[in-house]
């Protein structure tokens, strides 16, 4: 139990994101424009709505919602490729944490620095320390080194006054927020089940379109409704549009920190778009720790891109699992083994679901390119990752839906035969055949990953890419070489003088 | 044979140990269990308690860049194990005793395996205590087997038996070379302080431009050391006898192993045995370096160059003449050569360090960090040369000195003659690394000028005060006279004392009025005073005292 609490915050160090509640199924985006009938002191006009569909997609949901209203036609797919989150993929393996995390939820900033900086539109991300939210979140992207706003550094800053000057200035606001205080009848079980958002938690991403100070209310377009059960697919009641007072808007607010993600128009798309994205794209997929965790690429413990998937596969044996049900107490071993085999599927079924979506978008994204050959390598995973995936997993609401695919009956057959015979050792290697297949699909995956993201990377020109003190090394490789030149002739001349 | 190699291992070992006298029979392995229990016992609950006490963070930091930090603390145990002999016997270069053994039918390869034999069980002792620290850090993180220890500290072991070897055959090649050489004490005495920085300037550049590089490269350019074969062969048994899951093994190999480990070891294997075959087989061949026994290597003069010409016309006939001798006769001597140069490879690595080391992200202030560049420069290189310009280079013997106090103002004549060459050679050596200093900080010409007027007023307070201790206190040639350690440390808490003043003085005009130039200019003040009342209380004591 010595690390347990440090591998306990390993996931949370990781999860810089996002995400609301296990929940949420169904493809294709649903954008509908409201034209407003509600009155507000001001309101952004026009503001089509997305739907995140899929548990985990409510930030890219809400910035296509913020976007589209800018004028930028990029739908949650088009957001999830050009973002590279749709082609990324992360797994921690390290005493009782064992899990694959998808793109959405790897490192936020990072992915929405680069984002922003390609569209380029203006973002600027605050946060506010004062809270308890928000100074959990604060250490972890001062680990990470991100930068963002403290709304505590600065008195004249408040959370409402940004909402109201982006509003004013025509931009509707993404902000994140605990799902506790919010109104819709799908947050129910969060009031009823869960309470309120945890420091360390992950918010849930809203966008505030409006706001009256007269009535004291915000108009909030929420693109998570309509993924748990009972009330799973998409909201045609409208329930996603609601208004909230200024008071339920700070509790739900200051719960998640006052993380306040404001976006502006910038001076449009980098001229470089397609073939910065093409490389980077190429390296999530491949792997490029770099890439990943710039300045952190030594994190053993977290594999990258192809090699996540590896690197899962490569723990899918019994040792492995042992290993991890060593770090729980005996009688929390069968819950233990169960959420392992739940987490896979719910992860892999979030990355499916946003890996297949991003393909289907990169085309039009990089219509400069001829991705047949890349399109062709990639789809090779979609089969084997849907074989890893349920619907049903990210649906569940308060139990775990029982569901016939192989990680389910892997992990919840290794938990009821434990509890039957009490032997670990036995349980595990029983179901040993099963985790080979679940490694053989794994590591399918891994090569179809890898091998799309070096197609992909053969498609720009290699560059010289000398790194940026390298006039050091050769400037002072020079410098050695002179000096031992003239150390010689110099002893040369001597030794002649000499005889 | 075996006779012979093992009575030269014995004696090796009689002379390594002659501090402990005739009670070595009790002391060595009273000293080697203290080494042990040192690295078995102590280690592990030192590291532990650390470990502990700065919790799961900590311990997720060494287990991430423990293989990393590894290739380091091998590459320093490496270097210390290599130079620290080498740099020792060069202290001292006499092969007169060699002719001796050669002379009775002994060869060389004896001699040679002798004094390895002879120095495994001395240096052995800072592997058994250096050992630990490698090994537990990967124990406690990584969970290692027992044979999986046993593993790593047979390959430290090999890896420094191997190093002791190389270190025998080079010492004794460099013997070889200078020994025969009328100068040979000298340059040896200059090898062994030129010997560290020599090899630590690579070795830090390689560590400092590593990410160039390995960039560069497209290849980890540690692994052309071989500190860094046996790192990471010492990582690779401890990844594979832990408790650590495959994936993060895979991650492990994939970051840190440019090439498979199995070739890390197959490149150490051909390295050892390449080495210690070349080694006996050069052995024969080492004397054949220098002159044959009873040839001697006689240097001849030159004309004086236009500089020391030069000298003699500023100076005036009379007293130039003995400021160009007292200028040649430090500078011709290449042990003072080597020291001075040891104090630039200081003095240049202090503005490293401080602009572009850990300190520079984490003091970022636009004066503090050029006024504590300058301040620490001044430091390093004016207690630096308290000692470079004092100590043996004053007088050589009593005969001088009597010579001297029988000429009229002789006495006065020649300190001061010896302070102005001293003077003149103190210029570039405080400036180089001034101007280095201000290129590096970016500093402005006006800057750059106080920076170096700033640390030539240290360096003159540090020739003052080191001129001054040894004139009232002269220890001629002996550096092992008591008269000698206590000049030098005489020098040292002199220096110390002045230059912390002035620091103080420096800091806080930078802290309170934030101004750079005002710092220095009145940090520049107290030492050169403090060293010339000094040096003139040493060459009065000089001038009335007795010759014995």
């Amino acid at each position: 139990m010595r690390t347990t609490k440090l591998h306990s915050t390993i996931l949370i160090i990781v999860l810089i994101s996002i995400a609301s509640m296990p929940i949420g199924t169904k493809t294709g985006s649903d954008a509908i424009v409201l034209q407003s009938e509600f009155i507000l002191g001001e309101q952004v006009d026009e503001v089509p709505y997305v739907w995140q569909e899929v548990n985990g997609f409510c930030l890219p949901s809400a910035l296509s919602m913020v976007l589209q209203s800018m004028g930028r036609d990029l739908s949650l797919y088009d957001i999830l490729a050009s973002s590279g989150t749709g082609f990324s993929m992360v797994s921690t393996s390290v005493d009782e944490a064992m899990t694959i995390l998808p793109g959405v939820m790897i490192r936020q900033i990072p992915w929405l620095e680069f984002f922003t900086e390609m569209q380029g539109v203006e973002m600027e991300f605050y946060l506010d320390s004062s809270t308890e939210f928000g100074w959990s979140a604060k250490q972890i992207l001062a680990h990470w080194e991100s930068n963002f706003t403290d709304y505590a550094n600065n008195a004249e800053l408040t959370p409402i006054g940004v909402l109201r000057d982006s509003i004013d200035a025509g931009y509707p606001l993404a902000i994140s927020s605990d799902t506790f205080y919010l109104p819709p009848v799908d947050w129910d079980i969060i009031r009823n089940y869960v309470g309120p958002l945890q420091p360390g938690g992950v918010g849930h991403a809203i966008v505030i379109v409006g706001y009256n100070d007269t009535s004291q209310t915000v108009r909030v377009y929420d693109p998570g409704v309509g993924l748990i059960e009972p009330y799973v697919g998409f909201p045609a009641d409208g329930r996603w549009n609601y208004t909230i007072s200024y008071t339920i808007l700070d509790d739900a607010w200051r719960g998640a920190g006052y993380a306040t993600f404001r976006l502006a128009n910038g001076t449009g798309p980098v001229a470089n778009f397609e073939e910065r994205l093409v490389s980077y794209i190429s390296q999530r997929l491949i792997g490029n720790r770099t890439s990943y965790f710039e300045g952190f690429e030594n994190y053993f413990y977290l594999s990258t891109g192809a090699d996540a998937f590896r690197g899962m596969g490569l723990d899918m044996t019994p040792n492995a699992i042992h290993d991890y049900c060593t770090y729980y107490l005996e009688v929390d071993k069968p819950t233990a083994i169960r959420m392992l085999g739940h987490n896979l599927e719910t992860m892999m079924t979030m990355q499916y679901m946003a890996f297949r979506g991003s393909l289907n978008s990169l085309p039009g994204l990089l219509p400069s390119y001829n991705l047949q050959e890349f399109l062709d390598e990639a789809s090779k995973a979609l089969p084997l990752m849907e074989i890893l995936s349920s619907n049903e997993s990210i649906t569940s609401g308060v139990t775990i839906k029982s569901r016939d695919t192989i990680l389910y009956n892997t992990f919840f057959g290794m938990a009821d035969s434990f509890e039957t015979s009490n032997n670990l050792n036995g349980a595990i290697s029983e179901f040993s055949e099963e985790l080979d297949e679940i490694a053989g699909n794994l590591f399918a995956i891994a090569d179809a990953w890898r091998a799309s993201g070096e197609i992909l990377a053969g498609l720009i020109p290699d560059e010289l890419v000398l790194p940026a003190n390298s006039n050091i090394v050769i400037v002072g490789g020079g410098a050695v070489l002179v000096i031992g030149i003239v150390v010689i002739l110099w002893r040369r001349r001597e030794e002649k003088w000499c005889d | 044979m075996a006779k012979i190699w093992w009575a030269i291992a014995k004696a090796e070992f009689l002379v390594r140990t002659v501090k402990l006298h005739k009670s070595r029979k009790i002391l060595y392995p009273v000293v080697f269990g203290i080494a042990l229990l040192w690295g078995l016992m102590l280690i592990p609950r030192i590291l532990g308690f650390f470990i502990s006490e700065y919790g799961g963070a900590f311990e997720s930091l060494m287990a991430t860049s423990f293989p990393g930090l590894l290739r380091t603390i091998m590459l320093v145990i490496w270097m210390f194990i290599l130079i620290v002999p080498i740099s020792n016997s060069l202290e001292n270069v006499k092969i007169g005793q060699w002719e001796i053994l050669f002379s009775n039918n002994v060869k060389t390869r004896d001699l040679l395996f002798g004094t390895f034999v002879g120095r495994i069980p001395v240096y052995g002792i800072f592997v058994v205590a250096l050992a630990p620290i490698v090994v537990f850090p990967f124990v406690y993180a990584y969970h290692v087997s027992i044979v999986g220890q046993l593993l790593m500290y047979l390959v430290i072991f090999l890896f420094a038996i191997v190093t002791i070897w190389i270190s025998t055959v080079f010492s004794t090649a460099i013997h070889a070379k200078i020994g025969a050489s009328p100068r040979g004490d000298d340059i040896g005495k200059a090898l062994s302080w030129a010997l560290v920085p020599l090899v630590a300037l690579p070795a830090m550049g390689s560590m400092y431009w590593m990410d160039s590089v390995v960039s560069l490269l497209n290849l980890d350019v540690s692994m052309i050391l071989p500190s860094t074969w046996s790192a990471n062969i010492i990582t690779w048994i401890a990844m594979h006898t832990s408790t650590l899951r495959p994936s993060s093994i895979m991650n492990l190999q994939l970051y840190w192993f440019a090439v498979n480990p199995i070739v890390d070891l197959l490149i150490l294997c051909v390295f050892s045995v390449v080495v210690l075959v070349i080694g006996f087989k050069s052995a024969d061949r080492l004397f054949a370096y220098g002159a044959s026994p009873g040839s001697q290597k006689v240097a001849r003069a030159g004309s004086d160059n236009i500089f020391i010409r030069g000298i003699r016309q500023l100076f005036g006939r009379r007293f130039g003449v003995i400021v160009a001798t007292s200028f040649k006769d430090y500078s011709r001597k290449l042990q003072n050569i080597a020291k001075l140069s040891y104090g630039l490879f200081l003095a240049f690595l202090v503005p490293l360090l401080i602009g572009f080391g850990p300190l520079a992200t984490t003091i970022d202030d636009p004066i503090f960090v050029p006024v504590m560049t300058s301040l620490m420069l001044g430091m390093m290189l004016g207690i630096f040369s308290g000692v470079i310009f004092g100590g043996v280079g004053l007088l050589d013997s009593k005969d001088q000195l009597w010579i001297l106090k029988s000429a009229p103002m002789g006495v006065p004549k020649f300190v001061v003659a010896r302070v102005l060459s001293y003077m003149m050679i103190g210029l570039p050596y405080a400036l180089f690394p001034a101007f280095f200093a201000g290129y590096l900080m970016n500093f402005t010409i006006y800057e750059i000028l106080i920076v170096g007027m700033f640390v030539y007023s240290i360096v003159l307070g540090g020739i003052f005060v080191g001129v001054g201790i040894t004139a009232a206190n002269p220890s001629y040639e002996d550096t092992s006279s008591g008269a000698f350690i206590i000049n030098q440390i005489g020098t040292i808490i002199i220096m110390m004392v002045c230059v912390m003043i002035s620091i103080i003085q420096g800091v806080l005009i930078a802290i309170y009025q934030g101004l750079f130039a005002g710092a220095l200019i009145i940090s520049s003040i107290p030492t050169p005073i403090v060293g010339l009342v000094v040096l003139i209380i040493g060459m009065i004591r000089l001038n009335i005292s007795e010759v014995g």
